[in-house]
């Protein structure tokens, strides 16, 4: 049953209802089913589903749009490695100091220099 | 800074691997109990190591700042999301948190440098002294050697401790538990026999691996210091887990202690692994179960519970020739409440082990030590594995101690006995005053093999029970003293030659004569 929920409000957020409005709908069927009780699992296993989707998209982190487009041939190049389908969405961290991060399908590619250096340091100092 | 030092940086810069890395993520989506939920690890495998992300919008002076990398074990696969434990500070993990895949089975990093060394769980050093050079990374987590790959227990380990050696005798590549309620003895008698190895050759000695589950960390200080001053810490590791530790890092200790063994033993070495103890094992398990949502058994112990006690065990071995010869002996120490047992997990490692030394907290109070109850304490493969000299003058002890046992009954109506029935007693009441051993003071088997043959020669004839230690500890001086030849060969030989059982009876009767004082009923 609660599957079967997270399902339908998945639907209908993928159709582009106004989130409010199924909200809304959601809670007066709970209501009249007798079903209250499924609620806030309910909405944690929408949440959940949201949140790994959120890794399945394209994402590269740059230490800034200059430093994207200098490196835009390896970010290609890892990103379909990775198999990204869509146009990344880029961040830009400059605690990265350097280098790129580009994550899809649940799969990271680290070529940044933070993280070099941490594990230079790691390995110096264990 | 040191040539050393900066030879080591330039090695570490020239050695660094600059590509890029690749692994699966997956995100922290619940946390508690030192147990996270992680989604999104579509191939995660159980027992996989996980590192936590916790570097994620700092700086690197920050990241360096705090601590080292956060690691998590896989320990449930299920259907929406896999749970991990925590290996660290749970505290440092948000929700959100990206987590990736090692693709490394958990292991443990080791090599020779480890032994005199203690280490974490993990094989992080915790003493203080710096690191040591790693071989290689053994799996804590492994399946044990198989039939064909092992051979017959047939070579002793000696615990220094005459009860022991002479009725319950260890092989090489035995599990022999130690039960018996708290303050009975138990880590005692496992220390004394890592402390009496010292006294076998170096070739033959076995690397002693001491795990501490669970213990108070002042505990587990003092038995290093006890180790140190002895000269065994030359020989020994450490796996050190203190009470205040999260519960994954206790079910984790023995089994890290069973990864360093298994290291040594594939080399052709022996192996001693004191697991102490299996309770609080069982506990953390049991905890850490409980936390996964695992269901409850009977005591609330999971389902597994003898299964993981099992697959420890057997990864205690002899191997065979072609394989080197190596062996773990394994000593699980199991605390019962008010000497119960039959309660579950006594009963499952009793029935796991070769047999079990019982500590008794009657016999300890009357200041028998070790408070060994000889009458349910069993060895089921060690006597194969006894030296033949040991062999020839353990057989008397148990004999008499058995008929002690049954005429100790009756020593409150001493003077309504006929002299024979005297006589059993008072040898019997002399074998236990000679089995009394102090602790920390382990009896090398030569040594023991003739206090035992002289006292089943008559050495303590006539003399009153209370000089029998006194007599046993001058004799010995007097054998070190006058007669070393013979120490010397039995200690060669193991065996007990005509020649040397003519020389002892001679030495015995030396003894005597020259000790007449020490005999003063009848002098």
């Amino acid at each position: 049953m609660k599957q079967q929920y997270i399902n339908a409000l998945l639907q209908m957020l993928k159709e582009g209802k106004d989130p409010t409005e199924i909200l809304n709908g959601f809670k007066i069927t709970l209501k009249n089913r007798g079903h209250e009780a499924l609620e806030a699992s309910v909405l944690r296993g929408v949440l959940r589903v949201i949140e790994v989707k959120s890794i399945d998209g394209a994402v590269v982190t740059v230490t800034s749009i200059e430093s994207y487009e200098k490196q835009a041939a390896a970010i290609a190049a890892a990103l379909t490695d990775l198999k990204a389908s869509s146009e990344p969405q880029v961040i830009v961290d400059e605690t990265i100091i350097g280098g790129f991060i580009a994550e899809a399908n649940n799969v990271r590619h680290d070529a940044s220099y933070k993280s070099k250096l941490l594990n230079l340091y790691r390995s110096l100092t264990s | 800074m040191s040539t050393t030092i900066i030879d080591k940086i330039k090695k570490e810069i020239e050695g660094l691997d600059t590509r890029a890395t690749t692994a699966e993520i997956g995100i922290v989506s619940a946390v508690g109990d030192g147990i996270a939920e992680i989604d999104g690890l579509k191939s995660a495998q159980m027992m996989e190591m996980v590192v936590f992300d916790d570097s994620d919008g700092k700086s690197l002076e920050d990241v360096i700042g705090t601590q080292d990398a956060l690691f998590g074990l896989i320990l449930n696969l299920e259907e929406d999301v896999v749970k991990v434990v925590v290996l660290g500070e749970s505290t440092r993990i948000k929700e959100g948190m990206r987590v990736m895949r090692t693709n490394k089975l958990l292991s443990i990093p080791v090599g020779e440098g480890i032994v005199g060394r203690v280490v974490s769980p993990l094989g992080e050093v915790i003493d203080g002294k710096g690191t040591f050079e790693v071989k290689k990374d053994m799996p804590i987590e492994r399946v044990a050697y198989g039939v064909m790959d092992r051979s017959g227990v047939n070579e002793p380990i000696h615990t220094g401790i005459k009860a022991i050696d002479s009725m319950i005798p260890i092989g090489r590549g035995q599990r022999e538990l130690i039960i018996g309620d708290r303050q009975t003895g138990k880590t005692t008698i496992a220390i004394d026999t890592i402390i009496n190895q010292k006294y076998e050759p170096k070739d033959k000695r076995p690397i002693c691996i001491y795990v501490a589950v669970g213990q108070k960390r002042s505990k587990t200080a003092s038995l290093m210091a006890k180790l140190e001053e002895a000269g065994a810490m030359e020989y020994t590791t450490i796996v050190a887990t203190s009470a205040s530790e999260a519960s994954p890092m206790l079910f984790l200790a023995p089994f890290a202690g069973a990864a360093i063994g298994e290291y040594f033993m594939e080399q052709g070495k022996d192996v001693l692994v004191v697991f102490d103890d299996l309770s609080k094992h069982a506990n953390a398990y049991r905890q850490m179960s409980l936390l996964l949502r695992r269901p409850p058994g009977r005591e609330a112990y999971p389902g597994d519970i003898f299964y993981l006690h099992s697959r420890l065990l057997e990864r205690s071995a002899k191997l065979s020739k072609e394989l080197g010869g190596g062996s773990i002996t394994a000593l699980p120490i199991i605390e019962t409440q008010e000497g119960d047992v039959s309660a579950y997990i006594p009963t499952n490692v009793i029935s796991i082990t070769d047999g079990q030394i019982f500590l008794d907290t009657d016999l300890f109070n009357k200041g028998i030590r070790p408070a060994l109850d000889v009458g349910i304490s069993v060895s089921r493969v060690g006597s194969s594995a006894q030296t033949k000299a040991m062999k020839k003058v353990a057989g008397k002890i148990r004999l008499e101690l058995a008929q002690f046992r049954e005429l100790e009954a009756f020593m409150q109506f001493a003077s309504d006995l006929d002299d024979e029935t005297k006589a059993r007693i008072e040898s019997g009441r002399k074998y236990v005053e000679l089995l009394k051993q102090p602790q920390n003071a382990p009896v090398p088997f030569y040594k023991q093999v003739v206090a035992i043959y002289a006292a089943n020669h008559g050495i303590f004839n006539d003399a009153p029970v209370e000089n029998t230690r006194q007599i046993e500890q001058s004799f010995l001086e007097f054998m070190e003293r006058d007669r070393n030849d013979i120490l010397d060969s039995i200690e060669e030989g193991r065996e007990l030659t005509d020649t040397i059982i003519e020389n002892l009876n001679q030495a015995i009767m030396d003894y005597r004569e020259a000790h007449p004082s020490l005999y003063a009923l009848t002098e």
